[in-house]
């Protein structure tokens, strides 16, 4: 730091004096106006924000100012440089950037729609990943609910909606990302959150409609923090460290163990599984039936058994999970950021550590490295270099709650991994008790599982390497044309291995299924070689972009044109293998052949069975080539107006040229009303109008438009391959379509103290894929085929508020989103069946998140059983009520199970150093099902809801109650019917405070004395807890079904040297 | 840094093309068939997994199923084929015997189509095999359908009655229409004759076409069509090349769940019947009537007929070696075709050479005495005879009822269920069945 700031402190003089001018961010600003001796005395600020100060006595004031920043004056004092921090005048008035992807574009110049979420806004939260927490803070981003992220429900894989899911499609849900200038198809964790500078999003086709046909979901552009010319070393540190309690599983809304002791009594009283004793698959039974049957069997007496029935009583097996397996999950992150520039070249290295262990001690270290350059090499030619490295390990840890299971299902109550003193107690889930305790006298593996130990035994590590790099070269042909080349190489491998060794229960398991023991010798045969059994995948992703762009800009008098046009080819091949290694020695690496080829009689109950050969080899390359022109013009600043046509061609619809071409265009109009000559309101500084108008695609890699076979197998009796249709010949397969109109208008008053914007957006989605029944006399060996078939409009209101409430030397600013968003599904051919509609079926003239229900009749008054409606009167014929042949019509429409009115409100004060910000989140007008008690599986797992205890049980109960009576056995259909009736149907309405970050901020002179320039102090709690909610059952309609999250906590520094 | 790359990039995109770099397949799996391995592929998997129809068992007098079996039935589907109901004999979409018929065609027409545009050498062995192979396949599903959903053949009316859709390639945008019977019949004569062109006379295995595979369909389809000097001919050639018997004194267990082994001498081709629960051993009984014709020295008494404890019988002869029905072709009708044609043409002694070689080849060693008949019509009489007992659950009997109907035999088909009588009487409207409700529904062609 020192050799920096040396010649600065040399070159100070009694009189002539330096000083320095940055912006909030501690970069330099240039072209400031700096005035001395009551004003008589005036320089401006050089590039490196550095102006020369003659004849300045210590008690002169200094002047500082510059468009966009308040106006200061500072005191000249005695330092030998005097360094001011100009303050922007309004967050409104700051130049914001809109990058597209393709261009950076001044926000007066942009007709389309975005959102831009920058450093700080960004920085209110913590996070190892860089998508998460946009969803709180990002106006037009809509929040996920659990139900509409069911797996049978359509819903973007990385939880980002923007403005709707507008497809039927799982395939097509997902927004676009894109990272600097090309898309993102690596892992998102690969991106070091501390390199981003920020994130636009991309709403409507305006702005989108530059991506063709993969932006039909919106566009997310992330944008790096690039270096600077003309800029001293900077340093910044970033350290944080992230503290989550242990989930708290007694959240559970769960059945008491002496309850479930009780039901288990009952049901073997009753007789229930009984018949297994004689079973040859030799099932297992739980530790209360193991006591039933001893006593049963008069091994004990009643006494005795009562007295351990009672101990387990007093056992709960979240106690268990709670001790032995759950700690509180610890996150740290280090990065570190330099950078410096000078005429010519400027550069900017950057270091990211991140360490994480989960609250199940699964741990995750990645390291990410990025280094960018930008060379001058003439001042017509420019290369830009960006490399950036990424490692990052994973490794299982122990068995999260639920998933060590008993029969396949999750654990009675009343088990206990460990005993008193702390040894590992068997859990016998697989087999009888009594059959592994003597099978094979004492010639097997010991069969028996620990579910204490065994996730050592077990291990899962996971490995990703990913390294980018990208070339620009730009030339400036004209004054106002340059010529740009950029190209991306990308290549991303992850190496999965799962190691069961010969201790995991697996591995012992699976050896002792394939063992022979000759009854007459004794000798032991294992078909299944002993040793470890290792599972590995290795999944390579390798992208290549090449892009060329010629870009114009140029203003003369009152008119300005921008317009860029280029092409790109792009192409993307996915790999992956993965393989299963028997009889390894993993010291060693040596390990055994297996015959995947012939039967072999399974130990236990003599059923022949191969080898599992887990093996698979596939490759998937994606090809686009695209032709894309955009051109703005914009007059005396009042008027833009934008159009943009783009052309993409892919590999995926094949040979069908025709439509391999698609021409998508957008169209936008911008009137800055407040520059109008007649425009004479004096309180209002900014008012905007915008209306844009385009289309964008959808395309899904699947989607094939030539008839294709896949290879199945040989036939056995010629040993000739034979293969089964895979895509048909569908030469009307295309992209899905978009067309999104958007209405915007923007304002600011009473100087910026109040500002905000209200858009109004309607998409018109045609084209979607969806099934159509197929002629069965086509011989194409499907009822049901895609095409381009179905139709469906959302829209919805982009509302966001600004003020300053109070500009003193408190300050105190309030920032208000408000979305609404629904869809309707326009036109569809095929009308489901109304048992799949209750679950996730999609009905023309509803939302794609329409919630149906049965109507409900009840309980019947005199055995507690649910009733539900059939052909209008009242019917316990649950399966006639379940059956495809139920009226849609009569089934109840509840509302939609996504929010239609969502957004967040934030609030931060200022006063010094100290900032505290907080951020409540609300969903509003929607549903979910509540989850409730299900007999059937009850009996089964021997664990369930609650609800157990309001079930109905005498005549009277039904006045209050709507929980069915238990009854033996139970009946699938009552069950279902029960859970998929109104009556559970549950308003999802809340307000949440999401966030709460305080921070402190110093400039201090003490810190001058450490190199410092600034220290940052934070503290963050996250998910901090629900305000109101609509639902009168305490539910958290995020998180109805597991145990409820805890809240987060995290604590950091920013450091930045001098 | 990554120029050559840059470079590498660009000249494949200059010298190439746009078009190249875009026909690259998405998915490394899938095939675009191309070449005759391609093919044989498309056509191998008809061996595997697709079925021939089993209407033309569901609805014949080859058995009966008791009350009590018929009221635990729980297709309906069934219930309405085994009283020859007009309508829904066939559940929604392509997972019936429709759907697997057009399937099969489907397939053969991607490969005709395929060779017919095939560049490369077009004289190996293999390229003839299938050319063969694809037109015997689409010949014989549309002689299957034309059995089931149109009328019998006749010479007089065959113009004007309604055949099957017979779609001849693979362009799905191509409307389904019925076409004509005689034009049915005439595609059936003409693909078949095609495939004998071009098919080996000794297949890789009897699951592939043979011609005598193709002859024999080729005689069938002339049976169904009374022309028998056709079938005369037809018979012969395909005897030419095989006509080995398998003798039922050599099948090692006759008491095995099923005796017969798949692929004996007698398979000239292998293929099976779809399933029905109607049709299963635990509840479809052989006809009583039909039970009596076995005589005690018959071995097909004990290896066609398993008992089942309620005094009646299963059947469990198939050709196959499993549950499935057997739908392909074994010498032993073409004896019996060959006997029938003989006995109408007048070829008495011939007619009954063919029997009583067959017959010794049924019965017990040393038990069959030779038969001799009188006149054209005895012979007759015992030909059809004994085709009634030998080709049982083959699929043939609903086909022999609606000729035979029309040479005025008289026969018609009764069931009594829960004292209730169906007749199916002869020539009925209703030998066509019904075609499923949906594909009347998307193509509008005319129902039966």
């Amino acid at each position: 730091m020192l050799l920096f700031c040396l010649p600065l402190l040399l070159a100070a003089q009694n009189a002539t004096r330096f000083i320095r001018v940055t912006d909030n961010d501690y970069l330099p600003l240039a072209g400031v106006t700096v005035q001395w001796a009551y004003k008589t005395k005036t320089v401006l600020t050089n590039s490196t924000g550095i102006a020369l100060l003659y004849n300045l006595q210590p008690t002169d004031s200094i002047w500082l100012s510059a468009t966009h920043y308040t106006e200061t004056a500072v005191q000249a004092g005695m330092q030998d440089t005097i360094t001011v921090v100009l303050q922007r005048v309004s967050s409104q008035l700051e130049e914001v950037i809109v990058h597209t992807g393709y261009e950076a574009l001044p926000k007066e110049r942009v007709t389309g729609s975005f959102t831009r979420v920058n450093t700080q806004l960004f920085n209110e939260q913590v996070g190892t990943d860089v998508l998460s927490r946009l969803a709180y803070v990002a106006n037009g981003l809509a929040p996920t609910t659990t139900a509409v992220t069911a797996p049978n429900r359509v819903h973007s894989s990385n939880g980002l909606v923007l403005r709707g899911v507008n497809t039927f499609s799982r395939t097509t849900a997902d927004p676009l990302i894109v990272l600097d200038n090309f898309p993102y198809e690596g892992d998102l964790l690969n991106i070091n959150p501390n390199d981003v500078e920020s994130i636009t999003l991309l709403k409507d086709a305006a702005a989108a409609s530059i991506w063709g046909a993969r932006a039909g979901n919106g566009v997310i552009v992330i944008t790096t923090k690039k270096s600077r010319f003309d800029q001293p070393v900077q340093i910044s540190l970033t350290m944080n460290t992230t503290v989550m309690p242990a989930t708290d599983l007694f959240t559970l809304q769960q059945i008491e163990t002496p309850d479930i002791i009780e039901l288990e009594k009952y049901l073997f009283g009753r007789g229930y599984r009984l018949s297994d004793t004689a079973s040859t698959s030799r099932p297992p039974f739980t530790e209360v039936y193991r006591i039933l049957l001893q006593q049963r069997r008069g091994q004990i007496n009643e006494a005795t058994a009562n007295g351990l029935l009672n101990e387990l009583a007093a056992y709960d097996v979240r106690n268990e999970y709670k001790q032995h397996f759950y700690s509180p999950a610890i996150n740290q992150q280090y990065a570190l950021n330099m950078q410096g520039g000078t005429k010519r070249h400027s550069w900017l290295l950057s270091g990211g550590w991140d360490k994480n262990l989960s609250e199940t001690d699964a741990a995750m270290q990645r390291v990410t490295l990025r280094w960018n350059n930008t060379y001058k090499v003439t001042d017509k030619l420019q290369i830009t270099s960006d490399l950036s490295y990424t490692d990052s390990r994973n490794k299982s840890g122990k068995p999260a709650y639920g998933t060590v299971r008993y029969m396949g299902q999750s654990l009675p109550p009343y088990i206990r991994f460990a005993d008193e003193t702390g040894t590992a107690l068997p859990l016998y889930g697989f087999y009888l008790k009594d059959y592994i305790d003597t099978a094979g006298a004492g010639k097997l593996l010991d069969w028996k599982y620990y579910p204490l130990t065994d996730y050592q035994h077990s291990v899962q590590t996971s490995r990703l390497n990913n390294l980018s790099a990208v070339l620009g070269i730009n030339y400036k042909i004209l004054p106002a044309l340059t010529a740009d080349i950029k190209y991306r190489y990308q290549e991303q491998n992850i190496r999965d291995e799962h190691l069961q060794t010969e201790k995991s229960y697996y591995t012992r398991d699976y050896i002792n299924l394939f063992t022979q023991i000759n009854r007459q010798t004794g000798v032991v045969n294992n078909i299944v070689p002993r040793g470890d059994i290792l599972d590995a995948a290795m999944a390579r992703l390798l992208t290549q972009d090449l892009r060329g762009q010629l870009q114009y800009n140029k203003g003369w008098k009152v008119h300005q044109v921008t317009a860029i046009a280029g092409g790109q080819l792009s192409a993307t091949v996915n790999k992956r293998e993965s393989f299963r290694v028997y009889g390894l020695n993993s010291e060693y690496l040596t390990h055994r052949p297996v015959d995947y080829v012939n039967r072999y009689p399974q130990f236990v109950n003599n059923v022949q069975a191969v080898i599992a050969n887990p093996m698979s080899l596939s490759e998937t390359n994606r090809r686009m080539l695209s032709f894309y022109g955009n051109a703005s013009y914009t007059y005396d600043g009042r008027y833009a107006l934008s159009v943009s046509a783009r052309r993409d061609a892919s590999n995926l619809f094949g040979v069908s040229t025709n439509n391999l071409w698609k021409p998508l265009w957008s169209s936008g109009l911008l009137w800055n009303i407040h520059r109008e000559q007649f425009f004479k309101v004096k309180q209002v500084n900014e008012l905007q109008l915008r209306i844009t108008y385009g289309t964008q695609g959808n395309s899904d890699p699947s989607r094939v438009a030539v008839t294709t076979f896949r290879y199945v197998s040989p036939n056995p009796y010629t040993q000739a391959m034979f293969s089964q249709i895979d895509n048909v010949y569908n030469p009307d397969l295309r992209w899905e379509q978009v067309a999104t109109i958007n209405a915007g208008i923007a304002f600011a008053v009473l100087k910026n103290r109040i500002s905000g914007s209200v858009e109004y957006y309607r998409k018109n989605v045609s084209d979607l894929y969806d099934n159509i029944m197929v002629d069965p006399t086509l011989g194409l060996q499907r009822s049901i085929m895609i095409q381009n078939v179905s139709n469906m409009r959302g829209q919805g209101w982009d509302i966001e508020l600004n003020s300053i409430n109070i500009n003193s030397k408190i300050k105190w600013t309030t920032n208000l989103i408000v979305n609404r968003y629904n869809n309707k599904i326009t036109k569809r051919d095929i009308i489901p069946p109304a048992n799949t509609v209750v679950s996730s079926a999609v009905l023309p003239g509803y939302s794609i998140y329409a919630y149906f229900a049965y109507p409900w009749a009840g309980l019947d008054p005199a055995t507690g059983d649910p009733r539900g409606l059939l052909n209008k009167e009242v019917s316990k014929s649950y399966a006639n009520i379940l059956s495809a042949d139920y009226p849609i019509s009569d089934l109840v429409h509840i509302g939609s199970l996504s929010p239609v009115w969502f957004g967040s409100m934030g609030n931060a004060v200022q006063w010094k150093g100290f900032t505290l910000s907080a951020r409540i989140v609300y969903k509003l007008g929607y549903y979910f099902a509540r989850p409730s008690i299900n007999y059937n599986t009850l009996i089964s797992t021997k664990s369930g809801h609650a609800d157990y205890y309001k079930r109905w049980q005498q005549t009277g109960d039904e006045l209050h109650t709507d929980v069915p009576s238990f009854i033996y056995p139970a009946v699938v259909a009552r069950d279902a019917f029960y859970q998929q009736s109104e009556v559970l149907a549950t308003k999802g309405d809340h307000i949440r405070l999401q966030y709460i970050n305080l921070s402190y901020s110093s400039h201090h002179k003490f810190l001058q004395k450490l190199f410092l320039k600034e220290l940052q102090v934070f503290g963050v709690a996250n998910n901090v807890g629900i305000l109101w909610r609509a639902n009168k059952y305490k539910l958290d309609p995020d998180n109805f079904s597991g145990a409820l999250p805890s809240r987060v906590y995290s604590f950091g520094v920013r450091v930045h040297f001098k | 840094m990554k120029y050559q790359n840059v470079v590498l990039l660009l000249s494949i995109f200059i010298l190439t093309g746009c078009e190249k770099f875009l026909s690259e397949k998405p998915d490394q799996k899938l095939v675009i068939p191309k070449t005759l391995d391609d093919y044989q592929s498309i056509l191998e998997i008809s061996r595997v997994t697709e079925y021939d129809p089993i209407s033309w068992e569901r609805c014949t007098d080859n058995y009966f199923i008791t009350d009590a079996s018929w009221l635990s039935l729980t297709s309906e589907y069934d219930r309405r084929a085994y009283t020859w109901s007009k309508e829904l004999l066939f559940e929604r979409g392509n997972n019936n015997e429709w759907g697997y018929l057009y399937d099969n065609i489907y397939r053969a027409n991607i490969v005709i189509h395929g060779l017919d545009n095939y560049k490369e050498d077009r004289t190996v062995s293999q390229y003839a095999q299938l050319k063969g192979d694809a037109y015997f396949v689409r010949g014989r599903s549309f002689f299957n359908g034309l059995q089931i959903w149109a009328k019998a053949y006749d010479a007089t009316t065959a113009a004007t009655d309604l055949g099957i859709p017979l779609r001849l390639d693979a362009d799905i945008n191509k409307p389904t229409v019925r076409a004509s019977v005689k034009e049915g019949y005439e595609r059936v004569l003409s693909d078949l004759k095609t495939a004998a062109e071009h098919l080996v006379t000794h297949p890789l295995h009897v699951v592939r076409p043979s011609l005598p595979a193709a002859y024999a369909l080729i005689a069938r389809t002339y049976l169904a069509m009374r022309m028998y000097d056709s079938v005369y001919r037809y018979t012969n050639l395909g005897l030419q090349y095989k006509a080995e018997l398998l003798d039922f004194n050599s099948i090692t267990n006759p008491n095995a769940t099923y005796p017969v082994a798949p692929f004996n001498v007698e398979v000239v081709y292998h293929s099976f019947m779809t399933s029905a629960v109607i049709l299963g051993a635990s509840r479809a009984r052989i006809d009583t009537t039909l039970y009596k014709l076995y005589d005690e020295n018959d071995w097909r008494k004990v290896v066609y007929c398993r008992p089942q404890g309620d005094g009646y019988f299963s059947f469990r002869g198939n050709y196959t070696g499993h549950a499935g029905a057997f739908s392909g072709i074994a010498t032993s009708e073409l004896y019996l075709m060959r006997a029938e044609a003989n006995a109408r043409i007048g070829n008495v002694t011939a007619a009954m050479d063919d029997i009583n070689k067959l017959m010794a080849k049924r019965w017990k060693t040393g038990t069959w005495i030779n038969k001799t008949a009188a006149t054209k019509e005895e012979a007759l009489a015992v030909v059809l005879t004994e085709r009634r007992k030998e080709l049982i659950m083959r699929g043939l009997r609903w086909m022999d009822i609606k000729r035979l109907n029309k040479e005025g035999y008289n026969i018609s088909l009764k069931r009594i269920i829960q004292g209730v009588e169906h007749v199916l009487p002869p020539n009925d409207s209703r030998y066509a069945l019904p075609i499923p409700e949906d594909v009347i529904e998307m193509t509008g062609i005319q129902q039966n």
